[in-house]
């Protein structure tokens, strides 16, 4: 609880600090226009410098605070415009539902159409559009992709509805996630009209299902758009990347933060590792591509891309984050307390598993709340390493697409679909805050070194 | 001829330097009353770079306090760590020469069997970062004991005999970092005294402290000096004149006189023991 206010302190301290700088430029903008009291008193020269310089100060000063707001504006409106864009879209529909569409189509049986009868159905529910020829209860709604499309949400007994068949002729049920794509009627039983769905309102599809007289056909569907399969991926990638990087980073770090001696090829190690922080994330999704895409295939028999050769190139980009962040946590460890340890009997080993590394457990945290958050929004590496079709489900054989690369592949072709992309990066925006404030939470924890030697 | 007569002045300077440091007496006759022996240690650092011993022969008797005094970086920490091999820790640092526990060369016991024998207190109190029952714990769990029964036993002797007990007996699962400085010093004594050592080795315990828990630790160290070998550092020479029996004072990497503390006060045979005793520099 402490901690969670002084994460609200400071951060309190930072809208401060933001005020109180433009506080203090406005000050200086008042200034601006203050002549001093010693202005009269000046000669010629004086004044022609003193005018100068107030307004290279001035020009200046308006400059950085321009300069400052116009960052702060780009960002806001960054955030402002994806959580416009998406929060419509971000439905607990479109994060559960298949990125697919499920489609089923209806036949009427042998007489190959339904007739309407005398009859009529009385409401039974609170549905406010309803066919009483038909028996059935409309509903408007939206899909993923925020067009029109027309629910089924009732179908009262005995009425025709009940009857449909698929191809083979036998009897289905229409389940609630599927929407009417299209009804095929007929008013005489000479002419046929489609009554399309994503065309028509629930009412206007009322009404012409009210002066239809048969019903020859029709197409039902599922949402799809989702984004489920994607998610999945994404975690089962975030599981595995730090299985294969947190055990491999974590030894190396001990290795060189408590084993290794300082020479010539410590120091080249540790150089190497921070080149490779610095190399762009595209190199390794070639890495990924020619060394472990054949690597596990030959092993495993799949083919192509997969989850453990995406999460393979994802722990080689991990492990230099890992390494640095963790020995830096270990080198925070005061001496002392080694040498305590070792003084008391306790093995090398022991030491080390005693007594650093549950000191350096923070570290390591934080270092796999930024391996988690670079994960998620790793997305050119990926593409080649793991691959780019967007799945319905996460599995094991098959490399389908991360969050990121599902946005990358949404914003390609033709139709770019950005309020879906904005919806999937909310998640991401949210996913990544949340994590830079563990971050931050732990990072005070690690602070509790600094008094002691 | 001329090198010839230089090795006879040096082996003339060796006896010479013994006379001063390695007593007479009879108690140190007999091996068995001999805890630690060092004859000829030199120690250097950064790869024979820096002398820091020179040519140490001492004695250190079982069951008595030996207080080694001296000014800053004149070695008397530096032989200290030789006797529980904490100088192997560091890189570059060789010893040369004898030093014997009970008899038997220190390089040929292990080193963890050494350490659990040979107890060291630092300068600083270090207690971990956990609770102190898990302080007092570390040591036997890492020599493989695990019975509850017998930790929580050697948790409430060393207490006792640490006397530490009465103040935190009721908060055993509290952290030992949120103990005061003196206690925290106690507790890490606790802890040492847990490993049942032969030898507590004390790395100026008190520097860090306040008189009265300087005081408390003073007077622990009288009491275990009943059942403890003790080798205190000290920088303060009227506390190695309360509380040891013997006295060896360090110069420049130098063991200078080695005496029983209360002659070493009254009498110091050497010019520069006196020096340093009547303050006139150091």
């Amino acid at each position: 609880m402490t901690n969670l206010k002084k994460i609200v302190n400071s951060t309190k301290e930072t809208f401060v600090d933001i005020g109180l700088g433009f506080k203090k430029s406005f000050k200086n903008f008042i200034n601006f226009f203050k002549v001093d009291k010693s202005f009269k008193s000046m000669n010629s020269k004086q004044k022609r410098h003193y005018i100068a310089r107030k307004l290279k100060d001035g020009g200046i000063n308006v400059g950085t605070v321009c300069f400052g707001l116009f960052t702060v504006a780009m960002l806001i409106w960054m955030v402002v415009y994806i959580f416009t864009t998406g929060s419509s879209t971000l439905t607990w529909e479109f994060i559960t539902s298949d990125y697919t569409k499920e489609s089923l189509t209806l036949y009427t049986g042998e007489k190959n159409y339904f007739e309407a009868g005398d009859l009529t159905f009385e409401n039974t529910t609170n549905a406010e559009i309803f066919s009483e020829k038909w028996g059935v209860a409309l509903e408007n709604g939206v899909d993923n992709m925020q067009n029109n499309i027309v629910y089924v949400v009732h179908i009262e007994d005995g009425s025709p509805f009940n009857d449909f068949v698929n191809k083979d002729g036998e009897a289905v049920e229409i389940s609630d996630n599927f929407y009417c794509n299209y009804l095929s009627v007929s008013k005489t039983g000479a002419d046929f009209s489609q009554l399309n769905g994503s065309e028509l309102t629930a009412e206007e599809m009322c009404q012409e299902l009210e002066q239809s007289n048969y019903i020859l056909g029709a197409n039902f569907m599922t949402k799809g758009e989702g984004i489920k399969g994607s998610l999945l991926t994404t975690l089962m990638l975030i599981g595995f990347s730090l299985l294969f990087s947190l055990p491999l980073g974590i030894g190396a770090a001990i290795y060189l933060g408590v084993y290794a001696k300082n020479g010539p090829i410590t120091k080249g190690i540790r150089t190497l590792i921070d080149v490779t922080s610095g190399i762009p994330s595209i190199i390794f999704g070639l890495a990924g591509a020619v060394i472990f895409i054949p690597f596990v295939n030959s092993i495993s028999g799949l083919t192509g891309g997969n989850i453990f050769t995406g999460s393979l190139t994802m722990a080689l980009m991990l492990l230099p984050t890992i390494v640095k962040t963790t020995e830096e946590s270990i080198n925070v460890i005061p001496k002392s307390l080694t040498q305590a340890s070792l003084a008391l009997g306790a093995s090398r080993t022991q030491t080390t598993f005693k007594v650093v590394l549950p000191n350096a457990m923070p570290g390591i945290l934080t270092s796999t709340l930024l391996s988690i958050g670079r994960i998620i929004g790793e997305s050119a590496a990926l593409v080649f390493a793991m691959g780019s079709m967007i799945g319905n489900t996460a599995s094991l054989s098959s490399g389908y697409a991360s969050l990121a690369v599902h946005i990358y592949v949404i914003l390609g072709g033709e139709a770019p679909r950005y309020a879906a992309a904005c919806a999937i990066a909310i998640i991401i925006l949210i996913v990544v805050l949340v994590l830079s404030l563990l971050v931050k939470l732990i990072s005070l924890r690690l602070n509790r070194f600094k008094g002691a030697q | 001829m001329i090198e010839f007569e230089n090795e006879q002045t040096n082996v003339e300077q060796k006896v010479d330097n013994s006379a001063n440091t390695l007593l007479d007496k009879e108690e140190f006759k007999n091996p068995e009353n001999i805890a630690f022996s060092c004859r000829n240690v030199d120690l250097y650092y950064d790869y024979g770079e820096k002398h820091s011993l020179k040519n140490i022969n001492i004695d250190i008797l079982k069951n008595k306090v030996t207080a080694f005094i001296g000014p800053s970086g004149c070695g008397k920490s530096t032989l200290l760590r030789c006797f529980d091999r904490m100088n192997d820790l560091i890189d570059g640092c060789k010893v040369t020469g004898d030093i014997k526990y009970m008899g038997q060369d220190i390089n040929e016991i292990n080193t963890i069997y050494l350490r659990t024998k040979v107890g060291m207190v630092f300068q600083q109190p270090n207690p971990f970062p956990m609770s102190i029952r898990n302080n007092i714990c570390y040591g036997p769990r890492c020599q493989g004991i695990k019975n509850k029964d017998t930790l929580n036993k050697i948790v409430e002797q060393s207490l006792k005999d640490s006397a530490l007990y009465d103040e935190v007996s009721d908060r055993l699962d509290a952290s030992g970092l949120s103990l005061s400085g003196g206690q925290q010093q106690r507790l890490c004594i606790a802890r040492t005294i847990a490993m049942s050592p032969d030898v507590i080795l004390m790395d100026e315990p008190t520097s860090a402290l306040d008189p009265i828990a300087t005081l408390k630790i003073e007077e622990l160290i009288k009491e275990l000096k009943k059942k403890y070998t003790i080798i205190i550092v000290t920088h303060n020479m009227q506390q190695a004149a309360r509380i040891s029996d013997y006295t060896a004072f360090f110069m420049l990497g130098e063991l200078v006189e080695f005496n029983e503390t209360e002659e070493f006060f009254a009498h110091p045979r050497d010019k520069r023991s006196e020096d340093y005793i009547t303050g006139r520099f150091g």
